[in-house]
């Protein structure tokens, strides 16, 4: 029962609806919580980051991100459909890359 | 790399109009060795690149990785029919596509015949860059590493695994993609991408691993709990 009211105490500073709380006084014959000012300082820290944490977030060491690089210097249409439209114009053949991956990523 | 060579981006730039696409993720190995230490490589990527009429019919196409003079010297050896073709009537072209292609199919039979028990060597990417990989991910690395001196990076020109997937692309490779399109005619990329990566270059892209299954998980002993997760 202590240990519940320590935690909506804890919340509740952490929504700063209530002021700070007073250490309780052990019930006689009770057991004294030890590192009651550390949990309480802490928790709110935790609850905050845990509703603005995305819940999606992985850590770096598991998602990798393939780093960006310029693909070339050869002026790339965005869709072949542009680059057909480009070519009725010019009068200049399509070039069709294909690849694995993806030009403008460092491995491809 | 090939397209940051300034020769080849302005070659491409003045006698093309290019785009690039992706068919696939590439399969991409990292090993962590625990220390900060995290090597990158990619496993059995490959290109394919084709040329096509303005209103989007293959002509020709040149597969897998070529050396830089090399890949100028095949595009703009494939520039000609590609103009020409633009110069016939519309409901000639077909006809012309695959007259084109069973010349060029026979004039690769008239170059030297390939030695019997000829072996498609590895392409240049997977023998020099992924081979050493798959070694250690195979977890069966009881073969001796080649000890060579790795190819500049600055120059792959040098790299002697590219001048022979060079040559192998423009023959072997070239006369596979001629008899492909003498039988198809004037197609859509989209109809040749899949048969092309899977007989010319050897990489389904409709098998998830690639054609890596067997070698992977053939002695794997977790291969089925790692299946039902």
């Amino acid at each position: 029962m202590v240990a519940m009211a320590i935690l909506l105490l804890a919340r509740g500073i952490a929504a700063d609806k209530v002021p700070p709380p007073k250490p309780p006084v052990p019930p006689p014959g009770g057991i004294a919580m030890k590192d009651f000012s550390k949990f309480v300082i802490e928790l709110p820290a935790k609850d905050i980051l845990a509703k603005q944490t995305n819940a999606a977030t992985v850590s770096s060491a598991e998602k990798f991100v393939n780093p960006r690089v310029e693909p070339g210097k050869v002026r790339w249409h965005k869709t072949f459909t542009d680059a057909c439209a480009a070519a009725k114009k010019s009068g200049k053949p399509v070039l069709l890359f294909q690849m694995m991956g993806k030009l403008d990523e460092r491995f491809c | 790399m090939l397209f940051s060579q300034k020769r080849v981006a302005d070659f491409i730039n003045q006698s093309f109009e290019p785009v690039w696409e992706s068919v696939r993720p590439v399969p991409i190995v990292r090993i962590d060795f625990g220390d900060g230490k995290v090597l990158t490589r990619t496993l059995h990527g490959n290109i394919l690149t084709s040329i096509c009429t303005p209103e989007g019919f293959v002509v020709d196409a040149l597969p897998g990785i070529y050396a830089e003079s090399a890949y100028v010297a095949a595009l703009q050896r494939l520039l000609a029919p590609a103009r020409d073709l633009q110069r016939v009537a519309a409901k000639q072209r077909e006809s012309v596509v695959r007259t084109y292609h069973r010349n060029e199919i026979a004039a690769l039979a008239r170059q030297a015949r390939l030695p019997a028990g000829f072996r498609l060597p590895d392409f240049t990417k997977t023998a020099v860059i992924e081979k050493p990989v798959f070694q250690v991910v195979q977890a069966n690395n009881t073969a001796a590493v080649h000890n060579t001196v790795p190819p500049e990076v600055e120059n792959p020109a040098e790299w002697q695994e590219l001048q022979e997937d060079t040559r192998i692309n423009e023959t072997t490779r070239r006369r596979q993609i001629h008899e492909l399109l003498a039988k198809t005619g004037l197609v859509r990329p989209e109809k040749i991408t899949r048969p092309i990566y899977k007989d010319v270059l050897h990489a389904d892209l409709d098998d998830p691993y690639l054609g890596l299954r067997e070698a992977l998980f053939a002695r794997y002993p977790f291969a089925k709990e790692d299946a039902a997760h």
